[in-house]
């Protein structure tokens, strides 16, 4: 069995990209699943989706805890998101960026590969969401499809041609760029590819203390009343929802504050050198920048700051 | 006007959309409220938003109840306050803060039923104007014309046909001392608007406008802008009532007035109205206008005194 597992933001198609990916394996014969998992879907908030394709019957319905394949959409999740969190000794890697693989660094065991592509690029010129929200789930897919030999690129084509929800041609055509222009294996030590291992044996089901994310003892001094005691600000750092972020021109900024008074977030102050941004909340809509009375604050690509 | 309260009772790291009108909202309302405040939430965005156990948003006490159930918490959690020994009850404002889906449709009972029997609370209907939560489902409170997930458009069927339920009249028929709507694109009139609120006892409702760039279908940056172009075209308009009395505020000058259509043109939920459709709704909104200015005059005689 391969199991694959998908990491990018709200709005862009990673639950559509493990569909479409199943769907291409099953209409070459596999038994497949394609599931998200569920937390927060906001517009910008990381999510999760895995694939699984086997030649047997798949019947392990938990969520996927080693994956073979993690694919990354978004490089700013890199530093939000554990990536890589049980991804199996010789995993590949994909991850959309215009970068080589050998520049990125993310923490991989020994028999890894990384392999990168500019899906961004690519859903752009083929007309794909905006300039500043391109739509990759597909352009990624033909990525995928080279790099693990799981699929045919062809038959990848036509899914997309019969099931992407939009622009299907122009998806289909990104799909087909992506898988030529792929860049690795880095480092490339692996000799085989994956069409072997469909047929392997399935996961175990994990056990009940693996699910556990946290040590029951760092619960004990919180309250267990609905007298809230808010703590919020330590536990959920919506910065990394963030795709645009605001950059505070201090030259400009007059302090009037009313970007504090508009920000949904409460993640912008002002200092006595101006407006100051709170990285670890700003979610990056954009009303600072759109409210502030003398254009003081300008939105840019989150990428550039990772 | 009164001081923008500068404390915080709405902290950052919670759940809701980039640009999000609902969280304004909030953070406006515990501005004006202040810390002696209990919120009861129903199923909607708001149930999401603070946070999953153990983390919370909001530094007041918070109690989640059933969808349908708003009003009669509210009431609930009144009585309960009187029975303590420990609280002097008359000191805290009890709120039940609800989405449109919530207030308007299944909830209507249990609101009407609160604020009949004189139950000492704040109902909060924040507009975003669907079922946001579960995936943008028309309400009786989305507008005429509006694409929803229940109202497609295109070939498998079209756009709300409906008008806009009108909250605001029906709370009014229940002779409440005061109701009044406001708009996240103000937060000074909104401040003013609850702290006047919880000057008054007995029931009193709150229609906030609270824009969803989500479901709304705009830019998560237009959110303020789309409550102000709202405002400026009389598509929402300022009003408060008080004891069955009308009183418009922050009333746009007539040379400031914009037409409707620059305010739905922002917004793909409206993208495939043909014009006669947008001239309706510009109809219906100066009619309903017309109407609003006819009450004012009509309460405010003396027969009202
Ligand atoms: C009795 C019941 N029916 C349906 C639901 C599912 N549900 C949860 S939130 C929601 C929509 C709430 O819409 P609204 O009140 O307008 O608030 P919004 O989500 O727009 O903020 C629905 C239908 C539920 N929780 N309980
Ligand atoms: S709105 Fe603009 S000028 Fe005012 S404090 Fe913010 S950045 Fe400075
Ligand atoms: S972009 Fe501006 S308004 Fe939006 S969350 Fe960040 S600081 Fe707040
Ligand atoms: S769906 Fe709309 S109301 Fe709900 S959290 Fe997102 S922006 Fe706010």
């Amino acid at each position: 069995m391969i199991e694959v597992r998908f990491h990018g933001r709200g709005g862009q198609g990673s639950v559509v990209a493990s569909e479409l990916l199943a769907r291409a394996a099953f209409e070459e014969g596999k038994d497949v699943q394609a599931f998200p998992m569920f937390g927060v879907e906001r517009r910008g908030a990381p999510v999760t989706a895995f694939t699984r394709i086997d030649e047997k019957t798949v019947r392990d319905h938990s969520k996927i805890h080693e994956p073979d394949i993690v694919i990354i959409l978004d490089t700013a999740l890199l530093d939000a998101v554990d990536v890589t969190e049980g991804l199996k000794e010789d995993g590949d890697v994909i991850i959309n960026t215009g970068k080589d693989p050998s520049e990125m660094k993310i923490d991989i065991e020994k028999d890894a590969d990384v392999y990168t592509v500019d899906a961004s690029d690519i859903a752009i010129e083929h007309g794909l969401g905006s300039e500043m929200a391109p739509i990759v789930n597909t352009a990624i897919l033909g990525a995928v499809c080279k790099a693990t030999g799981m699929v045919d690129i062809d038959t990848l084509s036509d899914v997309i041609l019969k099931h992407a929800p939009a622009k299907n041609e122009a998806n289909a055509k990104a799909a087909e760029q992506a898988h030529d222009e792929i860049k690795g294996p880095y480092p490339g030590k692996k000799l085989e590819g994956r069409e072997g291992q469909l047929s392997s044996q399935q996961t175990d089901i994990p056990k009940s203390e693996d699910l556990l994310c946290r040590d029951p003892e760092d619960h004990t001094d919180l309250p267990r009343t609905p007298i809230a005691d808010c703590d919020s600000e330590y536990l959920n750092k919506t910065g990394s929802w963030r795709t645009v972020r605001p950059i505070v021109n201090k030259d400009k900024c007059i302090n009037c504050g009313i970007c504090w008074k508009f920000c949904p977030d409460v993640a912008i102050f002002v200092e006595e050198e101006g407006a100051v941004v709170d990285f670890d909340f700003c979610k990056g809509c954009g009303i600072c920048a759109e409210e502030c009375p003398v254009d003081a604050i300008e939105m840019d690509k989150e990428e550039k700051y990772v | 006007m009164a001081e923008f309260p500068e404390k915080e009772l709405m902290n950052s790291g919670h759940n809701a959309c980039p640009g999000c009108g609902a969280a304004h909202a909030m953070r406006y309302m515990l501005k004006a409220l202040g810390k002696n405040t209990t919120v009861n939430i129903p199923a909607c965005c708001w149930a999401v938003i603070p946070g999953v156990y153990p983390s919370r948003n909001l530094e007041v006490p918070l109690l989640y109840t059933a969808f349908e159930t708003t009003g009669a918490s509210s009431s609930g959690i009144r009585a309960a306050l009187k029975k303590r020994d420990d609280v002097d009850d008359a000191e805290v404002e009890v709120v039940g803060f609800a989405g449109d889906g919530g207030t308007a449709d299944i909830g209507i009972q249990a609101l009407s039923g609160a604020i009949e029997r004189n139950t000492d609370t704040i109902q909060v209907m924040y507009d975003n104007e669907a079922y946001m939560n579960t995936g943008i489902q028309r309400s009786g409170v989305t507008p005429e014309g509006a694409w929803t997930t229940t109202t497609p458009v295109g070939s498998k069927g079209d756009w709300k046909k409906q008008p806009k339920k009108e909250m605001m009249e029906i709370v009014e028929s229940h002779n409440v001392p005061y109701a009044a709507t406001v708009n996240i694109a103000y937060p000074d009139s909104f401040v003013e608007k609850f702290k006047k609120a919880k000057e008054f006892s007995g029931p009193r409702f709150m229609h906030i406008y609270a824009p969803c760039p989500t479901g709304w279908r705009a830019r998560p940056s237009d959110a303020v802008e789309l409550g102000r172009l709202a405002h400026k075209s009389r598509f929402f308009p300022l009003f408060e009532i008080e004891h069955g009395k009308y009183n418009i505020y922050k009333e746009p000058k007539e040379d400031e007035v914009i037409p409707v259509k620059e305010y739905l043109k922002i917004q793909g939920r409206f993208r495939h109205l043909p014009e006669e459709m947008v001239e309706k709704i510009q109809k219906r909104v100066d009619t309903k206008w017309e109407q609003l200015k006819k009450k004012e005059r009509f309460t405010q005689e003396e027969l009202y005194e």
